[in-house]
């Protein structure tokens, strides 16, 4: 026989435990760059189990990028990848994982998934005009000398223009920038809204 | 005879303070002069390494054109003196490429890079290494099997390095305008002989990347962003006046121009160039780049280029056209 007590404990925890699922997934997180593959956000939540294959084969062959979310980036992210272009640039395309792509084949769930080379497109640059050395009058054009893509970044006279449709959010311009603190900054695709012009003080 | 002194209390504590000023004072004066630095067991000394030759002297530099790479770099070496006037018997041998990129239009060529090696094994010495850290954001060794770089180095069996793995960085005092400690790759503080062999490229920020330039790759990437925060061609200028390379071989068979480093208008140079003096040397391909470009005056476009005079201010070289000597070689 059921004692009252222990029926409310268990009715009680019927409504708590998924409540305490859904409330996790509610709570704010950051957006953050995902690997390359990676299927549409919401999903990608649901179907990643954190297992952190993508993240050792990214490391595989000399540097990676991948790192797991921590709580900063919001407890719902915790232990899924993100690319940080400070530890080393994706090398998806133009480098040496060209058409090989060890995060997307080790992934065991589908989370990420084979992409042709042309649609990979990451995130793109962010760009902090006071934050910038040639923006201030010194000689550094590095993002654009490293940036692979042609015409993603172009130097008009002394500075650098990025072309955001171009971008394909390698990082290599943020990982080799060498200000302090840096000038640029990896963010996911859509979060730049601004569009340099040519001419434009904006 | 034994003398006594008969000093009071008064006198003996006066003249014990007077003693220990005195000494802190010398010691302080010691400390302001430099004699001894707290630092100076972690730093390497590297003297600046002026070879220019007296006066009246002038600097080589040979400008061979053709079409093999193995004959234009023996015959533009040969030119200069020979390989022998470089490197002695024993010695230690880095030969630094520009494997900055993973494009092959952006390095080094292969072939010319092949040459050099079989080059410099003929002087027998003791070990060569070819060494490089790449542009940062590349990856050294990637780029070393995308280029065949690394299959080059292996035909040949001498050592490739990728310096960003090796982790051996050491400060080391220089006496620059502006720097006046660089961290480098212990490598190049080992080897007795540099070798820089470029490719003759157009930069966006250093005007152009030839023998001067090349030698930032012995640095690690956070020496590297240093430069730009300080100020590149003064920065290329002062580290070349201690870490200059002895024999500079530019490999101008294609040479990029308009823009660079990274992409640019590819035409073809078909030339070696050589010499002992890299300013001398940086010059020379210089003027020739920018004739490739069609400059009014690309003489003048090359005396202008900031690092090569500010090198030349300190000493690594000659910029003066009056004591360099150019010697040509054309086919036919």
């Amino acid at each position: 026989m059921i004692s009252r007590r222990s029926l409310l404990r268990a009715m009680l925890g019927a409504l708590l435990v998924p409540l305490a699922g859904v409330s996790i997934a509610a709570l704010p997180s950051r957006r953050v760059v995902r690997p390359p593959g990676a299927i549409e956000e919401e999903r990608f939540l649901e179907i990643c189990v954190r297992c952190g294959a993508c993240i050792e084969a990214c490391f595989r062959d000399g540097r990676g990028t991948l790192e797991p979310c921590g709580l900063p980036d919001g407890p719902p992210l915790i232990g899924t990848p993100k690319v940080n272009p400070l530890r080393a640039p994706c090398e998806a395309l133009y480098g040496k994982c060209e058409n090989k792509l060890p995060c997307i084949r080790s992934c065991p769930t589908g989370a990420l998934k084979w992409v042709e080379p042309d649609e990979i497109k990451l995130g793109s640059v962010k760009w902090s005009p006071r934050l910038c050395i040639a923006f201030l009058g010194g000689t550094c054009l590095v993002c654009a000398e490293v940036c692979p893509v042609p015409g993603a970044i172009t130097p008009e006279g002394r500075i650098p223009i990025f072309h955001l449709d171009r971008c394909v959010g390698c990082g290599r311009c943020v990982y080799a920038c060498p200000a302090d603190p840096k000038a640029l900054v990896l963010v996911p695709d859509g979060e730049v809204r601004y569009r340099w012009r040519r001419g434009s003080s904006r | 005879m034994v003398m006594r002194l008969n000093l009071s209390r008064r006198i003996f504590i006066k003249l014990a303070g007077g003693l220990a000023l005195a000494s802190l004072g010398l010691g302080a004066l010691g400390y302001s002069l430099g004699w001894f630095s707290p630092w100076e067991q972690a730093v390497f000394e590297k003297e600046s390494r002026n070879t220019l030759r007296a006066d009246g002297e002038r600097s080589l530099v040979s400008f061979v054109r053709g079409r093999d790479a193995r004959e234009m770099v023996r015959a533009a070496v040969e030119i200069i003196g020979g390989i022998e006037g470089v490197v002695k018997p024993g010695s230690r041998v880095l030969i630094k490429p520009n494997v900055g990129f993973n494009r092959v239009e952006a390095v080094t060529s292969p072939e010319i890079l092949g040459a050099v090696i079989e080059l410099v094994k003929e002087a027998d010495p003791a070990d060569i290494i070819v060494a490089e850290s790449a542009v940062r954001g590349y990856d050294t060794s990637s780029n070393f099997d995308r280029v065949g770089v690394r299959e080059v180095a292996r035909e040949l069996g001498v050592r490739l390095i990728d310096l960003d793995k090796e982790d051996r960085a050491v400060k080391t005092k220089i006496r620059g305008r502006v720097l006046q400690e660089v961290s480098v790759f212990k490598q190049a503080l080992d080897a007795d002989v540099i070798i820089s062999v470029p490719k003759l490229k157009r930069h966006s920020q250093a005007v152009v990347t030839i023998s001067l330039k090349n030698m930032m790759g012995i640095m690690p990437d956070d020496q590297k962003g240093m430069f730009h925060v300080l100020g590149l061609d003064q920065c290329i200028a002062d580290l070349n006046t201690a870490f200059k390379p002895d024999l500079a071989i530019v490999d101008a068979i294609e040479v990029m121009t308009v823009s660079g480093p990274g992409m640019g208008k590819m035409v073809p140079g078909n030339a070696v160039l050589a010499s002992r003096d890299p300013v001398a040397l940086d010059l020379v391909a210089a003027e020739y780049l920018f004739k490739l470009e069609g400059h009014a005056d690309p003489l003048r476009a090359a005396m202008n280029v900031p690092h090569i005079r500010l090198a030349a201010e300190l000493g690594v070289g000659t910029n003066d056209i009056s004591r360099i000597e150019l010697i040509r070689r054309e086919p036919g």
